[in-house]
Parts: C-alpha cells; structure tokens; sequence
C-alpha cells in the first residue's frame, strides 16, 4: 500500500476500496495516506465510547455507529474516504446501502488524536468532514484527559475536561457522557 | 503506581509575574496558571523567526506602524487562570503601544502572532495556543509549516477555519499591515530541501 502512495496516481474511491483492507488507510484528494494502527489505549477509547453511542442511539432509533474501519466517501471528484474513530449517522441520513463504503458524510465523528497529529492533517480532517454535512465532531486528547468539542458554527476545539459532559445536541438529542467516567474506565480495572 | 499519573491533583495555580524571575537559562508559558517549559528553537526555527521579524520590520522602517517582538517576549493574554504567551514573532500597532514598559511583561494581545511549528508541536497543542491568541483578540495570526512549505491564515476569529497558503503564495498583512507581504518561498528559502 505505501507503494502506491508514491506513484502519485490518484484513486477514486472505488480503486481504493478495491485495495482490500490489509492496510489501513484514508483516501484524500485521490490520494493513500497511510495511518498508523491504533494504540491500546486509543482502541479501547473507541469501543468505550461506541458503546455509549450504541447504548442511546438503537434503542431509540435515532442512527447507527460504525467503527474506526468504516469508510466514509466524503468528496467526490478530488475523491476522499475517511475513517473516523467513531462515526454515529442519523437515520435520516443513512444510507439505503450499506454494503460498499457509506456515501455520506457522519452526522458525529470522533478522532481519538495522538500528540504527533500535525495541524494540517486534523484541519483538513475537520473540514472534509464538515464539507460532507458533519454537525459535530468531538476530539479526544487522552493524554490530558480532555475532549475538544468542535462544530461548523465554531470550528476552534471547546476543551472540556473530566469534570465536564459531553452532550448529544441535536445530534444525539438528550445524550450526556460525563467524561469522568469515560476515562475514569481506562484507568480503573474492569469490575468483575 | 500506573495509576499516579492520573490521580487528580490541584497544583498551584501560578500568576504570571511568578514567571519573570526565572533564571535566565530558563523560558516558559503559562497556560491556564500551569508553567509549560519552552525548548531552545532548532536553528531553521530561529532563522525563519528572525527572516519574518526583519521583513515586518524593514517594511515598517521609519514609520510609526508599531513594533516588532522575538520570541522571548511574554504577552499576557488573561487573568485568573493567567495564560502567558510567547510568539515567535509578534506584532503591536503604535496605537495600542505607545510607550514600551521598562519592565514586565506586555499586558496585551499582539495584533499579529506568528507561529512556526516543529516536530514537537501538533495540533494538540498548537490549536490550544492559537485559541489562546484568538480569544484574547489577536487579530492574525500565521502558522508557518516548514514541513509542507505551507501556512495557516487565521483571520476570521474563532468561528472560522483557517486559511492555507500554499507553497507559491505569499503571507499578507490584510488589515494589521496594510500592504505588506511576503512570499511563503522566502520565509522557508533558507531550509534544505524535504525529501531528506
């Protein structure tokens, strides 16, 4: 896969599904950008924070979420598949099918980020994924336990800590997550 | 003891005059009351630092425009939890800053802030500094990329995304200086080629 970064040919998004997933990789502007592996801490964030999602979404109908490996084509043309950590997606947006990649754009996406995160790769993130009709997209920084809470209206992170909630908006209406207990779960053992 | 990274402590929070009787050797930030040390600059660092203060301010020259900062200049941007920042290169309008204090930091926001970033710094930390500069109303502020030759504009406050200049395009001083630019090749003219 890192080969045919290099080439400088560019993909659509259906070449770039055709790859397999032995990689893991996003497609920006035509383009395979490679990204690393989650770490341990990174994947369990993940999982914590689906299942929250999944806890308040399916029983009330209000979308689904789908996992770090799901692409999203959110740009055709200059085609661009990225994969959020986490995406939740309204049933109002769903895509009818489901079998290929998702052609929409994730009502919420959340980025577990890592310190070596450049500004430019997250910032062209966020505005891909606005361009594609995100409304909220929430940024874990997990060494200093906080959550940037980023929308179109205000694209600059507001940081919120473990004394804080994450709340739903009218994405996930009604939904709070205290931060605490996210993290508090990373670093306590799970009870028996 | 995998737990005592996490266990909630309260340190101090630190008010930014604490800040002025370091010892010379040492600098530092001070991000909501917390002391965030600042490392030595790598010398492509320091030279496009001082390529971007000297274009500002040989186009400013004689004219009473306003001056020109380096970077071991402190602005405070706020008070209780006090945020102490140091640009790389900061710019103040004459009408804002009459009289240099002989002492003390500068009690302000730049009108221009000017960062350029390194390896070190991400968008963890670098958005949280431009927040910063942002809330306390500076008006531009310029993110120098030397790894991809290109630039961040803000100059829409804190609702909007920045700007990215590209490699052949030129920063602008829009509103704070009005008429100056310089072309992007030059801040990063002096530094050797990338595929390294």
């Amino acid at each position: 896969m890192a080969t045919i970064a290099r080439t400088g040919k560019l993909l659509t998004a259906e070449e770039f599904m055709a790859l397999g997933d032995d990689g893991h990789a996003e497609l920006v502007d035509g383009e395979v950008i490679m990204t690393s592996l989650a770490a341990g801490d990174h994947g369990e964030f993940s999982v914590l924070m689906s299942t929250r999602l999944v806890a308040w979404a399916y029983p009330r109908r209000l979308g689904r979420v789908f996992d770090g490996q799901t692409a999203f084509v959110l740009r055709r043309g200059a085609d661009t598949v990225r994969s959020p950590d986490v995406a939740f997606v309204s049933t109002a947006r769903l895509p009818a099918v489901r079998r290929g990649a998702l052609e929409v754009g994730p009502d919420l996406a959340v980025e577990v980020l890592s310190p070596s995160d450049r500004l430019r790769a997250v910032l062209r993130k966020l505005q891909d994924y606005f361009a594609a009709g995100t409304r909220l997209v929430w940024l874990v920084d997990l060494e200093a336990r906080e959550i940037g809470v980023v929308t179109p209206e205000r694209p600059m992170p507001h940081w919120l800590g473990t004394a804080d909630a994450l709340d739903g908006a009218d994405v996930l209406p009604g939904l709070t997550i205290p931060i605490g207990e996210l993290f508090g779960a990373l670093d306590s053992p799970p009870a028996e | 003891m995998a737990t005592a990274a996490h266990t909630p402590t309260t340190p101090r929070l630190k008010k930014a005059e604490e800040l002025t009787d370091l010892p010379d050797d040492v600098r530092a930030e001070l991000v909501d009351g917390v002391m965030l040390m600042v490392p030595l600059a790598s010398g492509a660092h320091g030279w496009m630092a001082t390529e971007i203060s000297y274009a500002i301010r040989a186009w400013i020259g004689d004219r009473p425009l306003g001056r020109v900062f380096d970077s071991s200049t402190g602005f405070i941007l706020r008070r209780d939890p006090d945020v102490l920042r140091a640009p790389d290169v900061a710019f103040v309008s004459a009408d804002r800053l009459r009289e240099l204090p002989p002492r003390g930091f500068l009690e302000l926001a730049p009108d221009l802030a000017v960062e350029i970033l390194s390896p070190s710094n991400g968008y963890v930390a670098m958005s949280r500094k431009i927040a910063d500069y942002l809330r306390a109303g500076v008006r531009l502020v310029w993110v120098l990329d030397p790894e991809t030759r290109t630039a961040a504009v803000y100059d829409g406050g804190e609702r909007a995304l920045p700007r990215w200049l590209e490699p052949h395009e030129a920063l602008d001083g829009g509103a704070v200086l009005p008429g100056f630019t310089v072309p992007l090749a030059r801040c990063f003219a002096g530094l050797a080629p990338l595929d390294a």
